[in-house]
């Protein structure tokens, strides 16, 4: 399982390298979509089964499909993958590179010092005991996720609300 | 328990296999004659006009927004189905199924069920005024007459 | 073995399919190809291969060639949690039903990027369709199989079917059953729910600039899709391998309640081809706005009413 654990954290590292770098925004959201499903094979190799199909179902399923929408919706093309190509001068990306190095040195002095937890001695958490502890524990929690989702329903149904009159051209009805 | 899960890496590998097979094999004896005709865009035989990539309506957006928060919603709800008979019987089957969290704390069916049917009836209000609002017609009338289907 | 079983029923689905619909429109379905036009498939198969298969210059290569393999991908990996007979199945996860959700979200992929990677508008405006047609209605097909969730008080398909020893779920759960097998329609995109595809208006759609063994692997996509629909409708409604007499199942040989369980998926796809022959299609408002105002409550209705008599039978 330690294989698995380091397979699908090495694909999810590359994939998200990717994700940024690479100009043309669909392909970027396909390494997207992979780096997320590589995270949800982490969560599973961790015992974690509900949460690793959550992953798959609510990120890779859902909100990557939106992202896509976007982008088709937006119409980017090839003058935004030149303009992406040109983002990547070296005095763009040195500064947050070196911060962001200095932030993984930290985490891995942090990692050598510290017993880092093996995947392999992780339990199984069942959808059973996912479910016995949300709705008994935590079920205030609940309610008040369903509030949110009330907010974002009517937020949601009020961005498509539009006049005639804003369309704008070319637009295909 | 993991033993399993190498019989899906199987499965997985020989379906790649019987799928991306026969493009690679047949590959090598299939005809290429590519001409100007057949390179062009499909268009019932008119020559395309405009950029095909063209912005569509933004109702579909709006339908993968909804589609989001029902698919949180479910994801609720599905473990609340799991455990439902559980709490029913005040946790006689629970002990064996969830091992250590045994403290109930008192919950009976009537109180997860009820927790669930608040849970819904916030969303039924919110369904019900998108609904009294009338965004849930496709075809709008506006000012200038109803809109058009995509 | 399981793979090529489903690739092989899939194949010759389309046959099925052709010689039934020929059945009930009154005329001969294709027939001159082996006994009863068995090899139709076979034949139709080998011509497949042998197109030129060709990527448009204008497409997205990567995500052209990508797509199809989606379809097939997740199409077949959900027949992993598909328990065929006790014990018969590749994987006995305990979050079967959701790894199936997991699996069809995915599959949405496969339309949206084909419609986009073609670069027509055809394809484009069919991908768009397929895209918001089969989220709205894995939304309703989730919440159609909450009930069975309940009643079963288990997220795996076993245990599921299990569950149904005394009296199978199509009784108590009719109204999730028609929810579940309506929105499995719309999510294989089927007639009568073929709108992503209509030929009248969109041309092929998505797969409009697809061509050779590429649209091979859209078309048994699609019955792979099938297939899957009908194999957990069995499964989840009508007591799986179990036969008609309550109580006797787990006396009987495992290939007996194969036997029962793919009888029971093979009279499903027939009616799946039944819609086919008889129901017209509606246009796309209709499609969306039945969704909402008609599914959506239906199966919230659904759930609590199942939740309330579980509650009041105690």
């Amino acid at each position: 399982m330690n294989t698995a654990f380091y397979i699908a954290s090495a694909v999810a590292v590359f994939a998200t390298a990717k994700v940024v770098t690479h100009t043309n925004p669909v392909h970027a959201l396909l390494y997207f979509i992979v780096s997320l499903l590589a995270v949800a094979l982490i969560f599973f190799c961790l015992g974690a089964q509900l949460a690793a199909l959550f992953e798959v179902i609510i990120y890779a399923g859902a909100i990557m499909v939106l992202f896509v929408f976007m982008i088709m919706m937006l119409n980017l093309g090839t003058d935004t993958a030149l303009r992406e190509a040109q983002l990547f001068s070296p005095g763009i990306w040195i500064g947050p590179s070196v911060l962001s190095g200095l932030l993984l040195f930290e985490l891995a002095v942090l990692f050598i010092q510290g017993e880092p937890q093996s995947a392999s001695n992780a339990a199984m958490v069942s959808p059973k005991d996912v479910a016995l502890s949300l709705f008994n524990t935590y079920f205030l929690g609940v309610e008040l996720a369903s509030m949110l989702l009330l907010a974002a329903l009517v937020g949601g149904f009020h961005l498509g609300k539009r006049d005639q009159a804003e369309e704008l051209p070319g637009e295909v009805k | 328990m993991y033993e399993q899960y190498a019989h899906v890496l199987i499965f997985g590998m020989i379906a790649t296999v019987i799928v991306v097979a026969p493009i690679v094999l047949f590959a090598l004896i299939r005809p290429v004659r590519p001409s100007s005709e057949k390179l062009s865009p499909y268009e019932c035989g008119e020559r395309p006009v405009g950029e095909p990539w063209v912005q569509f309506n933004i109702r579909y957006y709006v339908v993968c927004i909804i589609f989001i928060v029902f698919e949180v919603e479910v994801l609720f709800m599905l473990p609340w189905a799991v455990v439902f008979n559980a709490f029913r019987d005040g946790g006689q089957n629970l002990q064996a199924a969830a091992g250590e969290l045994k403290n109930l704390q008192g919950a009976t069916g009537l109180i997860v069920f009820l927790e669930m049917l608040i849970f819904l009836v916030v969303l039924a209000v919110g369904l019900a005024y998108v609904w009294a609002k009338g965004h849930l017609e496709w075809i709008r009338e506006t000012t200038k007459g109803p809109e058009l289907l995509d | 073995m399981a793979l090529g079983g489903i690739l092989t029923v899939a194949a010759n689905l389309i046959w099925l399919e052709r010689r039934l619909l020929a059945l009930w429109q009154d005329r001969y379905g294709p027939n001159r190809v082996g006994p009863f036009g068995l090899f139709q498939t076979i034949a139709d198969a080998i011509k497949m291969f042998l197109k030129e298969d060709w990527i448009p210059p204008f497409a997205d290569k990567a995500v052209f060639v990508l797509a199809p393999c989606i379809i097939n991908a997740t199409a077949l990996l959900s027949f992993a949690v598909i328990p065929f007979a006790p014990g018969v199945q590749v994987m006995d996860l305990g979050a079967g039903l959701l790894f199936l959700l997991a699996m069809s979200s995915l599959g949405v992929y496969s339309v949206t990027l084909a419609g986009w990677a073609s670069n027509n508008k055809y394809a484009l405006l069919g991908g768009l369709r397929a895209s918001a047609q089969m989220l709205s209605y894995e939304v309703y097909m989730s919440l159609s199989l909450m009930g069975v969730v309940l009643m079963a008080g288990s997220l795996n398909l076993s245990e599921i079917v299990k569950a149904q020893e005394g009296m199978w779920f199509c009784i108590p759960q009719c109204v999730g059953m028609a929810l579940f097998f309506i929105a499995g329609i719309a999510e294989t995109h089927r007639l009568p729910f073929d709108l992503p595809e209509a030929e009248a208006e969109l041309v092929a759609g998505f797969h409009s600039e697809y061509s050779s063994m590429k649209f091979g692997m859209f078309f048994i996509g699609e019955y792979i899709g099938i297939t899957l629909i009908s194999a957990l409708t069995a499964l989840l409604y009508f007591g799986g391998w179990s036969g008609p007499l309550f109580g006797l199942s787990e006396n009987l040989a495992p290939f007996v309640q194969f036997g029962w369980f793919a009888l029971k998926t093979f009279i499903l796809i027939g009616f799946f081809i039944l819609l086919r022959a008889s129901m017209p299609r509606p246009r796309y408002d209709q499609l969306i706005e039945f969704g909402w105002k008609a599914m959506l409550p239906l199966s919230l209705l659904n759930l609590l009413v199942t939740g309330a008599v579980v509650l009041a039978l105690e």
